[in-house]
């Protein structure tokens, strides 16, 4: 991983929603979903605006009270999970971001970003059919198409 | 429009696809549905869905059987059923009817889905602005809608062989492909109130979301406080200067484990038999209609828990609750158009304000909380 890096997220097959400071994340083609707060919910929405590795890292130094050592050692385990679980994917070419860095009034002290993982959904998705074929008006592919 | 005349009515040329293929072959369809109507025992049923006037044209008895009762405390007069506004959905099954589907266009396999099927069936290249198609291969069911004629298909193999829960909440793919250019939104939600008002109760199985729906529902000829819009699904108009919840379903159902919950229901069951493998099934329009509202105006959202506390609490929530609670269930439930789906719901938990609904152990305090609740909102 590269400071210059961007990534974009991974749609159309992940979307995803932020709600005060809280992110739900859905994988549409997995059937997973997550969640994430705090710093997880900055990075994520600095992802989505195109921001650079450097940027989130510059970004989290301004918001939160932590050191460069600790937030950038903390960023790129965090990344390579969301490249893992197939929501974020490296971007080329991106427009760089122009990021307005503004410390608010009382920074929050830095905790390690967190993704919470869920997996019930996965049972509604059709993977693989099991079924008796029937006689009557089961599709035959058209031998033509 | 008459039933025949919405098969060669022409397309606007606005919206036109440059792919040919979805028109292609909702055209087959439609044609099949004709062939199948010409030969079988036809009717038509018009109901308000959601605020709109769905005109439901069927072909054998088995699909109206499978797909009208549930949707009956719904239906309406004719009236408006020519409408530019109105849209219409033919429904016809091949057991019935000896009509078989046309051959498909797409990429099939019998005993496994191919690449041209996405995760829950929607077919891809036959999904656009226009056209929707899904094909569900474990119940053999195809849906296709096209926007722009304003027109839906539902086809079956065979309507008697769906599953049980098919009649609880039928046709849920067609109104779910219809609602997504509309500010309608098909939701995993009970529902109740009153014309004044009333309350989305979210959360997955198990939450306690029927049993506090139907709750409402009295044990004895007392007139209800507040009525049910639905135990599992509803439908809601996401306007955030009036939020409006409807009813879609009257069919509700409850785990046979909850039945004792609710004895005077118990003789309304119409599966009796069959308790040890399905969900009770209750049609609340034959055995309390006093007891169904058709829409009002959402005033909360509700996310119950079951706490086992002797009394029942309300107390306030975070929109993202909510959103949480209701989006992935709702999203992995319905196919097609997600994305769409989680922007809605987003939407939707900012409309009306959120709380957790501690539920108590005596239900009949349930209803009057809520309503009481409701009532100093």
């Amino acid at each position: 991983m590269n400071v210059n890096d961007q990534y974009r997220i991974n749609a159309p097959n992940v979307v995803s929603e932020t709600i005060d400071d809280e992110v739900i994340i859905i994988h549409l083609e997995a059937g997973i979903y997550y969640s994430m707060q705090g710093t997880g919910a900055t990075i994520w929405n600095l992802i989505e605006r195109g921001a650079t590795v450097r940027q989130i890292a510059e970004s989290l130094l301004t918001s939160y009270d932590g050191d460069l050592m600790t937030i950038s050692f903390a960023i790129a385990p965090f990344i390579t999970q969301l490249i893992d679980q197939g929501l974020i994917v490296a971007m080329t070419g991106g427009t760089p971001l122009t990021l307005a860095l503004t410390p608010p009034a009382v920074r929050p002290p830095f905790v390690t970003p967190m993704i919470d993982i869920y997996k019930d959904m996965q049972n509604l998705l059709m993977i693989d059919p099991i079924h008796e074929v029937g006689d009557i008006g089961w599709p035959q592919q058209n031998p033509a198409s | 429009m008459t039933f025949d005349s919405a098969f060669t009515a022409a397309p606007s040329s606005a919206n036109r696809v440059t792919d040919t293929a979805p028109e292609r072959y909702f055209n087959a369809v439609l044609d099949a549905f004709a062939r199948a109507a010409a030969t079988s025992h036809t009717s038509e049923r018009c109901c308000t869905i959601a605020g709109a006037l769905f005109r439901l044209c069927y072909a054998g008895r088995a699909v109206e059987r499978l797909t009208f009762p549930a949707l009956a405390h719904l239906e309406t007069g004719a009236e408006g059923a020519d409408d530019d506004e109105s849209f219409t959905v033919y429904l016809w099954d091949s057991a019935a009817t000896d009509v078989p589907l046309p051959a498909i266009p797409w990429d099939f396999a019998a005993d496994r889905c191919t690449r041209d099927y996405g995760t829950q069936g929607e077919i891809r290249g036959y999904n656009n602005a226009r056209f929707g198609a899904l094909h569900h291969q474990w119940y053999e069911q195809l849906t296709l809608i096209d926007r722009q004629r304003r027109i839906g298909i539902v086809w079956f193999a065979d309507a008697a062989a769906q599953p049980y829960w098919e009649r609880a909440f039928p046709l849920r793919p067609l109104l779910h492909l219809w609602s997504r250019d509309t500010d309608v939104q098909l939701l995993h939600a009970a529902a109740v109130g009153t014309p004044r008002g009333g309350a989305l109760l979210i959360g997955v199985s198990g939450t306690g979301k029927s049993s506090t729906a139907l709750s409402c529902v009295p044990d004895h000829d007392q007139p209800p406080g507040l009525r049910l819009a639905g135990d599992d699904y509803t439908a809601v108009r996401i306007d955030a200067a009036a939020p409006t919840v409807y009813s879609l379903y009257n069919i509700a159902k409850l785990n046979a484990d909850n039945i004792g919950r609710f004895p005077h229901m118990a003789r309304w069951i119409s599966n009796p038999d069959r308790l040890d493998t399905e969900k009770a099934m209750l049609s609340l329009y034959d055995h309390a209609p006093d007891a169904l509202i058709g829409s009002f105006p959402l005033k909360a959202i509700l996310l119950p828990r079951i706490t086992g506390a002797a009394r029942t609490q309300i107390t306030p929530a975070r929109p993202f609750e909510a959103l949480w609670a209701a989006a992935p269930t709702t999203i992995f439930q319905l196919i097609g158009a997600k994305a769409h789906t989680l922007h809605k719901l987003t939407a939707l938990v900012r409309c009306a304000p959120v709380y957790t609904l501690a539920l108590g152990a005596d239900r009949y305090e349930i209803p009057d909380a809520i309503s009481t609740f409701l009532e100093d909102l």
